[in-house]
C-alpha cells in the first residue's frame, strides 16, 4: 500500500507537471504540433499558453504544499513537546515520525467517527461541517492497489482483444462479459492466470511496437 | 411562448415515444442514485454513449430524466442507510436517518419525493422565464467577449471545485491540454498525434467522461468496500412504523413545511444559477435557514421532517437553475450541465444563445422535460417506492462490477473502437489518482469540454482583430467580465486565506 500525506502528494504532482510543462513547451509541442498553418494564429499558441499556465500553477502548488509540510512538521514537533529545530537522534526522529503519524491517523479516525456519529446522533450542521473539515485536515492518500488491479485487468483484456481480434474475430463484448463475471465473483486470481500469459506472449510486442512508433519520428 | 412551450411538451413527451425514455430515465437515475458511491453523474456518463444513436430531443429528455431521478435517488440511501447516495443528499441524512430509526422512514421518503418534485418544478419555471431574456443579451457577444466569458467560467469553476486555487486551476488546465490533442478546431492541423491515427480525432468526450467521473469513482468505492469488508461493519436494523401516519406525508406536515419549501426553492435556484456552487451547498444552506426559521429548531437533527424537506427541495431546485447559464451563455452551472454541453456538441449543436435560433424546439423541449420529469418522479416513486428501497440494499460487490462492465461497454459503444476502452481506462487511472491525491476531477472535465470552445473563440477573435490582443479589452462588456474574473479570483483567494487563518487560530 502506498501512503503519503496530501501535501506531499501535491508536491510530487507539482514537480511531475512542472517537468512535463518544460518537456511539452520545448520538446513535444515543437515536434508534434505544426508551427504555422495557412490562416489564423499558430496551432501551437493555445498548447503553449496552457503549459506555461500549468508551470505557474505547479510553482504555486509546490510553494503552498511545502508550507503545509513545514507547518505539519512544526505541529508534530510541538505535539511531542520539543522545538522543531531541536537536534534529534535517528531513533528519536523515527519515534517522533511514528508518534506524529499515529496521532494524525488517530485524529483522522476520530474525525471520520465523529462524522459518522454526527449522522447517527443529533449533531447540528456546524458540528457536522466541523467534523468534515477535521477529516479533511487529517487527509492522507492511501492507494492499496485494489482499484488499480481492476484497471490493470481491464487494460490487459483490451490489449489481448486488440491482438487477437484480427485472428479470431472475438467480439469485444465476450471479453468484457468474461471480465465482468470474473470481477463479479471476485476471481481476480483466475483472471490474472488467463490474462498474464496472454499479455506475456502478445502484449509486450504490441506495447513496445506502439511505444516505438510514438517516440520515433 | 405558450404555443412554443406546448410544442416542447409534444416533442419531449409524446413524439418518438419520449415518454417511455423519460420513465426509464427517472427509474435508472433513482436506482443508480440510491446506490451509495454512485451519483447521477455516473448514470449520465453511462448513458451518454447511447445518445449517439438518438434524436437530440430524445437524448436530452432521457438525460434530464436521469438527472432528476439521480438527485432524488441519493435521498433513499441517505434516509434508509444513513449514507448519502450523492453528495447533494448529505444534509438529508441529518434528519432522514433519524426518522428512519424512529420507524418514520416512509414519511421521510415521501416528504423527500414531494419536496424534490416541487424544487425541480420551481427551477424549471425559473429556467423557462429567465433563460430566454438572458440569452438575448448574450447574443450581442462577439468572439472577444466569449473568450473572456469562458475564462471567467474556468476561473470560477477551476478554483471553487478544488481544495486550493492552484489545484483546481491545474486540473482545469490539464483538461484543456487533453482537449488540444487531435485536429485543431480552425485549421485542422494535427496536434500531439505521435504519428498514430487513433489520436487524430482526439479523445471521445463520452469516453473521457466515463473514465474520469464514473470508473475512477468506482475504483475508489471498490477500495472502500474492500476495507469495509475487512472491518465487517454491522448494519442497523430499522424499526417498523408505529402508526399509519409514520408512512404518510400528511397535509399537516405539508402545511408545516410550506415556508421551508418556498425558502429552499429560492436558495436552490440562486445557488444553481451561480457556476460551480453545486447541490450540496444549496442543501446545507437551505437546511441551516430552515433551522433558524423554524418554530422548533431543537427538533432538527432528531428527525424533523422539515429538515428533510429543506435539504431535498434545495438540491433539486439546483437542477433546472444550473441550465440557465448553459442555455444563455453556453457555460455550465454544475458538472451535469457540463456533461450536457458535451451532449450538445455530440449532436452537432453549439450550446449558448445561438441555440435559441438554431433549435428553439429543443430549448422548449428541455423546459418541458424538467416539468414532466418532476411530475413523473412523484408518480413513479409513489408506485415503485418499495422496489427502490430494496435496490439501496443490494450488495455493492455485485453492483460495482456490473457497473464497470456497463462502463466498458459504454466506452466501446461510442465508436466501436477498442482503443476507446484503453482511453477510458487511462482517464479512469488519472481520475483515481486525482481523487486519491485530493485533486478534483470535475474542473478537469469542464476544462476538457470548454477548452475547444475557448480556443475557437480566442483564435477567431485574433483573426478578426488581426492579432491585436486589445480585442479582449475593447468593449465595456469585456471590461465587466474581466472585472468579474478578477473579483472571483481575489475573493476565492481571500476566502481560502481566511479559512487557513481560522484553522491556524483553532489549532
Amino acid at each position: 500500500m502506498i501512503r503519503l500525506s496530501n501535501a506531499r502528494a501535491a508536491q510530487i504532482v507539482s514537480i511531475v507537471f512542472f517537468i512535463l510543462s518544460i518537456l511539452f513547451c520545448f520538446v513535444f509541442t515543437p515536434r508534434w504540433v505544426p508551427k504555422e498553418v495557412s490562416f489564423g494564429p499558430s496551432p501551437q499558441l493555445i498548447p503553449n499558453i496552457v503549459w506555461i499556465l500549468i508551470a505557474v500553477c505547479c510553482l504555486s502548488l509546490f510553494v503552498s504544499s511545502s508550507r503545509e509540510i513545514k507547518q505539519a512538521k512544526q505541529a508534530a514537533a510541538a505535539a511531542v513537546g520539543r522545538a522543531p529545530d531541536e537536534s534529534l537522534t535517528l531513533a528519536g526522529k523515527e519515534k517522533e515520525k511514528k508518534e506524529a503519524l499515529s496521532e494524525t491517523v488517530a485524529r483522522g479516525q476520530a474525525a471520520v467517527a465523529n462524522a459518522a456519529q454526527g449522522i447517527a446522533e443529533d449533531v447540528d450542521v456546524m458540528e457536522q461541517l466541523k467534523a468534515l473539515a477535521l477529516e479533511e485536515k487529517a487527509d492522507y492518500c492511501e492507494i492499496d492497489g485494489m482499484g488499480l488491479s481492476y484497471v490493470a485487468a481491464a487494460a490487459l483484456a483490451v490489449v489481448f482483444y486488440s491482438i487477437m481480434a484480427p485472428v479470431i474475430h472475438f467480439i469485444p463484448t465476450v471479453v468484457i462479459v468474461v471480465l465482468g463475471l470474473m470481477l463479479l465473483y471476485g476471481q481476480r486470481k483466475i483472471l490474472y492466470l488467463i490474462l498474464i500469459p496472454c499479455f506475456m506472449s502478445f502484449g509486450f510486442y504490441y506495447f513496445f511496437n506502439s511505444l516505438l512508433r510514438m517516440v520515433l519520428p | 411562448m405558450l404555443a412554443q412551450l406546448a410544442g416542447g411538451f409534444y416533442n419531449a413527451v409524446i413524439a418518438d415515444f419520449n415518454f417511455l425514455y423519460m420513465i426509464g430515465g427517472v427509474i435508472l437515475g433513482v436506482v443508480l442514485g440510491a446506490i451509495p458511491g454512485l451519483t447521477c453523474l455516473t448514470a449520465i456518463a453511462l448513458i451518454v454513449p447511447l445518445t449517439y444513436y438518438m434524436d437530440t430531443i430524445t437524448a436530452m429528455a432521457l438525460l434530464i430524466a436521469i438527472y432528476i431521478g439521480g438527485i432524488y435517488g441519493g435521498s433513499i440511501s441517505a434516509i434508509l442507510l444513513g449514507t448519502p447516495g450523492t453528495p447533494a443528499s448529505a444534509a438529508t441524512t441529518l434528519d432522514g436517518y433519524q426518522m428512519a430509526k424512529q420507524g418514520r422512514g416512509g414519511k421521510a421518503l415521501k416528504a423527500a419525493v414531494v419536496a424534490s418534485s416541487i424544487g425541480i418544478l420551481f427551477s424549471a419555471l425559473v429556467l423557462t422565464f429567465l433563460a430566454g431574456p438572458v440569452a438575448s443579451l448574450a447574443l450581442k457577444f462577439g468572439p472577444g467577449e466569449y473568450t473572456v466569458l469562458l475564462i471567467l467560467a474556468l476561473s470560477v469553476i477551476g478554483s471553487v471545485a478544488g481544495k486550493s486555487l492552484a489545484r483546481g486551476m491545474l486540473c482545469a488546465l490539464v483538461g484543456i491540454f487533453f482537449s488540444t490533442i487531435g485536429l485543431d478546431p480552425l485549421a485542422y492541423a494535427s496536434r500531439y498525434s505521435f504519428g498514430r491515427t487513433e489520436f487524430l480525432s482526439g479523445f471521445e468526450m463520452s469516453v473521457v467522461l466515463i473514465g474520469l467521473l464514473a470508473v475512477s469513482e468506482l475504483l475508489v468505492q471498490i477500495e472502500q468496500l474492500h476495507r469495509k469488508n475487512k472491518n465487517k461493519e454491522q448494519t442497523v436494523l430499522l424499526p417498523p412504523p408505529k402508526t399509519a401516519d409514520d408512512m404518510r406525508f400528511t397535509l399537516k406536515d405539508q402545511k408545516s413545511c410550506a415556508m421551508t419549501t418556498i425558502r429552499g426553492s429560492i436558495i436552490g435556484v440562486i445557488v444553481g444559477i451561480l457556476p460551480a456552487m453545486g447541490s450540496a451547498i444549496a442543501s446545507y444552506m437551505s437546511y441551516d435557514f430552515a433551522k433558524r426559521g423554524s418554530k422548533h429548531p431543537e427538533q432538527f437533527g432528531k428527525g424533523a421532517v422539515e429538515g428533510v424537506v429543506a435539504s431535498e427541495v434545495a438540491n433539486n431546485a439546483v437542477c433546472g437553475a444550473a441550465m440557465v447559464p448553459l442555455l444563455a451563455f453556453g457555460i455550465p452551472g454544475d458538472a451535469v450541465a457540463a456533461v450536457l454541453i458535451g451532449v450538445f456538441m455530440i449532436q452537432g449543436l453549439s450550446p449558448g444563445p445561438a441555440i435559441f435560433n438554431q433549435a428553439p424546439e429543443l430549448v422548449y423541449s428541455i423546459y418541458a422535460s424538467f416539468i414532466v420529469g418532476s411530475l413523473l418522479l412523484v408518480a413513479i416513486m409513489f408506485i415503485l417506492l418499495p422496489l427502490f428501497v430494496k435496490v439501496a440494499k443490494v450488495p455493492m460487490s455485485i453492483v460495482f462490477p456490473c457497473v464497470i462492465v456497463a462502463c466498458i461497454i459504454g466506452a466501446y459503444a461510442a465508436r466501436q473502437n477498442p482503443f476507446d476502452i484503453l482511453v477510458m481506462l487511462f482517464f479512469a487511472l488519472i481520475g483515481y489518482l486525482m481523487i486519491k491525491f485530493g485533486f478534483p476531477t470535475t474542473p478537469m472535465l469542464i476544462g476538457y469540454i470548454l477548452g475547444p470552445m475557448l480556443e475557437k473563440y480566442f483564435r477567431q477573435a485574433l483573426i478578426i482583430s488581426q492579432y491585436d490582443f486589445m480585442i479582449f479589452f475593447s468593449t465595456p462588456v469585456t471590461w465587466i467580465l474581466w472585472a468579474l474574473t478578477l473579483f472571483s479570483v481575489v475573493s476565492i483567494v481571500s476566502s481560502k486565506k481566511k479559512n487557513a487563518m481560522l484553522k491556524m487560530s483553532e489549532e
